[in-house]
């Protein structure tokens, strides 16, 4: 089961390598990972996403805790926090095309970027699973370069 | 006052009372050593290899509970003591090691002996650095120290650029804070744990302690005899908790797990509540047991929370230091003092079941040959002649086994051994550190003789210092194999050191004995 880490740490040297080698040590899965730094630019907020099961996501926790650059760690998936990511498409549709690509984006809350003769970058900021709704519908037209963020998560609320 | 890096770490090491350094000295570090009257407040012992410096540091860590410093250079003086580090990590010894680096102008580039310190040491010690300036020097040696000696103790690495030891920093009289954001160790259990737990063991019928490294007494307050004799609990622990209760006690049942004792290893399999403490759950150990498996309950404290609960689930798992916690049951027991008494008479036939099983493993005993000359038997008269009171040190994993069974501790802290990994040599560098450590305590260090040619150059050390350390070298047929061309009397004289052989069960009480009025260090050769 797929699990959304929030990790808060410092922002010095070696801290992320050593977030990785803890998962490559033990063997855990990071299948995707964002950082940077907070509005209090000595610390830096971590969302992670890997899979395993319960017994596996608790120890993953509990290492992280271990870490001594790690300030806290929380696991956000049942929270039902609100997650994004970030797309980058190159698509094979050129500035002819730009209203055609515009309603395909808009249910996406997407936008076009960029555009030449012979294709457009599009923007889109959204849910994973719309994303790759998204993906589908523009793989007929040609995809020709893709790049995208690990997942972002933030809780509602207070806490 | 503006002093160069490497005064500053000798005096915040000193200030920090880590004043018990195991060093290798090399052209690199001149700026450490040369000017002898800059480190006369520290004792420093010069190994003869890198690797050495860490098992030192080991047995005089083990021995003593005190945090020691490893000075090494860089290149494969930083990864000799990897073995070390990997050992110390897992049974958790607070070691500061200093390794030195390239000069930070060449830091990155491929350098002549530059090593990924920080990337190689990452998995293997609890927190490591690299200093980038001299001015961090003082703040990172007191986080160092903090990190090494609280919470689970472990060891922690300073990759330190040599060029940095002769640049020059302001320092202050007082040493820096410690501001670390994200460390916070937990000494204390959770109250409502505390009470849970209480709850659980006087609910129990057939309850065991088991123990690990992590119980040994701190200072000279032991809550854990409190603890077991309060309640009436039998006790089993693991190798690396041996000595951490009395030895003698008629509550003791000895070592459990793989090699353990008869009556341990029957108690566990039948109990319905173990209390762990201190202990990692080395699967090594306990890995067979039903009982432990199919538990009806199991009190886990430890305070590494990633410990707790990582094969076996606990039902109160309690996160803290394992004194203070069996101090505060201990506190809410005294308000329920005729309930405990209850509790204890209800183990009378719990009790008389372990003693049938202790009676069982007497009667099995007394069938073995006590005539053969084989390291059973020499164990136990080494524990006759001695009264149970020496130091033991030994890196062999079956040997620590045998030990750990035949010889009775009585005093804390003086089986050492190791539990993370078997380390070659470990018997003979931890004694040094041991023996430095308790200077009126007999030493002994047992090991064999593949061994001991493995890593033989402490002998000269050993020589230089005048330590007066008893090896018995044990040796068993698959040894006579590899070593039958050496000539073992000339390779132990070519050090120095006496050197007594013996060849008979008949004749070992003497020689050890002989050995052991020796005022000089003496290596006795039980050729099997």
């Amino acid at each position: 089961m797929k699990h959304t880490i929030s990790i808060l740490l410092e922002n010095e040297f070696g801290v992320l390598s050593r977030v990785a080698g803890l998962f490559t040590l033990r063997g855990y899965n990071i299948e995707s990972l964002s950082v940077a730094p907070t509005l209090d630019c000595s610390i830096s907020s971590m969302t992670l996403v890997t899979t395993g099961s319960p017994e596996i996501i608790e120890q993953i926790i509990k290492q992280l805790n271990k870490l001594v650059n790690v300030i806290k760690v929380q696991d956000v998936t049942s929270e039902n926090p609100i997650n994004r990511k970030l797309a980058l498409i190159k698509i094979n549709l050129g500035k002819r095309n730009f209203v055609k690509l515009k309603s395909i984006l808009a249910p996406f809350e997407g936008k076009v970027i960029d555009s030449d003769e012979r294709c457009s970058i599009v923007q889109v900021v959204n849910e994973e699973a719309e994303l790759e709704k998204l993906i589908e519908i523009l793989k007929p037209y040609g995809i020709m370069e893709y790049t995208a963020t690990g997942n972002l998560a933030i809780q509602k609320g207070k806490k | 006052m503006r002093l160069t890096g490497a005064q500053i770490i000798l005096d915040t090491l000193f200030k920090l009372k880590l004043n018990r350094l195991f060093a290798y000295d090399d052209p690199s570090l001149k700026w450490l050593f040369s000017e002898r009257n800059q480190t006369d407040h520290l004792d420093i012992v010069f190994a003869k290899k890198p690797e050495n410096t860490m098992m030192m540091a080991m047995g005089y860590t083990r021995t003593t509970g005190l945090a020691s410093t490893v000075i090494v250079p860089s290149g494969s003086g930083t990864t000799q003591i990897v073995s070390g580090l990997v050992t110390a990590y897992l049974d958790s010894l607070p070691i500061l090691c200093i390794t030195g680096q390239v000069p930070s102008s060449v830091l990155g580039t491929d350098a002549f002996q530059e090593t990924d310190t920080i990337g190689m040491t990452q998995t293997c010690s609890k927190h490591n650095f690299l200093v980038k300036n001299c001015s961090e020097l003082e703040r990172i040696l007191v986080e160092a120290h903090h990190l090494c000696t609280t919470g689970r103790p472990g060891p922690v690495v300073i990759a330190l650029p040599i060029d940095l030891l002769e640049q020059l920093s302001e320092t202050s009289n007082t040493l820096p804070t410690v501001r670390l954001k994200g460390y916070r160790p937990v000494s204390k259990g959770h109250s409502g744990q505390i009470k849970k737990a209480l709850d659980l063991i006087l609910q129990s019928e057939k309850p065991l302690i088991y123990c690990g490294g992590g119980a040994m007494p701190t200072d000279d307050k032991s809550s854990l005899q409190d603890f077991a004799e309060l309640f009436n609990i039998p006790l089993a622990s693991t190798l690396t908790g041996t000595s951490a209760f009395l030895g003698s006690h008629p509550l003791n049942l000895g070592l459990i797990g793989r090699g353990g004792k008869t009556a341990s290893n029957m108690t566990a399999n039948s109990a319905d509540l173990v209390i762990a403490l201190g202990t990692r759950f080395n699967p090594h150990v306990i890995g067979k047991f039903e009982g432990f498996r199919l538990l009806s309950h199991l009190i886990h404290v430890d305070v590494d929370p990633a410990s707790i609960a990582r094969t076996n689930r606990a039902d109160v798992p309690i996160v803290g230091q394992t004194n203070e916690v069996l101090q505060q049951i201990l506190d809410l027991a005294s308000e329920k003092k005729s309930e405990i008494k209850r509790f204890r008479e209800s183990l009378s036939s719990w009790h008389e079941q372990i003693q049938t099983w202790r009676n069982q493993h007497q009667l099995s005993s007394q069938t073995r040959d006590h005539k053969i000359f084989d390291a059973k038997n020499c164990i136990k008269i080494v524990s006759q002649i001695t009264e149970n009171r020496a130091l033991l040190t030994c890196g062999h994993e079956n040997l620590s086994l045998i030990l750990a069974k035949q010889y009775t501790f009585n005093t804390p802290r003086f089986f050492c051994a190791t539990g993370g990994m078997e380390l070659l040599g470990f018997a003979i560098n931890s004694a040094i550190g041991a023996q430095l450590a308790h200077a009126e305590v007999p030493v002994i260090a047992i090991t064999t003789i593949k061994h001991l040619m493995m890593n033989p150059c402490e002998l000269m050390t050993i020589h230089e210092l005048k330590l007066p350390l008893r090896i018995v070298l044990l040796k068993s047929e698959i040894d006579q194999e590899n070593t039958k061309n050496l000539d073992v009397e000339m390779f132990v004289k070519s050090f120095g050191l006496t050197y007594i052989a013996c060849d008979q069960l008949k004749t070992f009480e003497t020689q050890f004995k002989r050995g052991l009025n020796l005022k000089k260090a003496v290596v006795l050769d039980c050729v099997f």
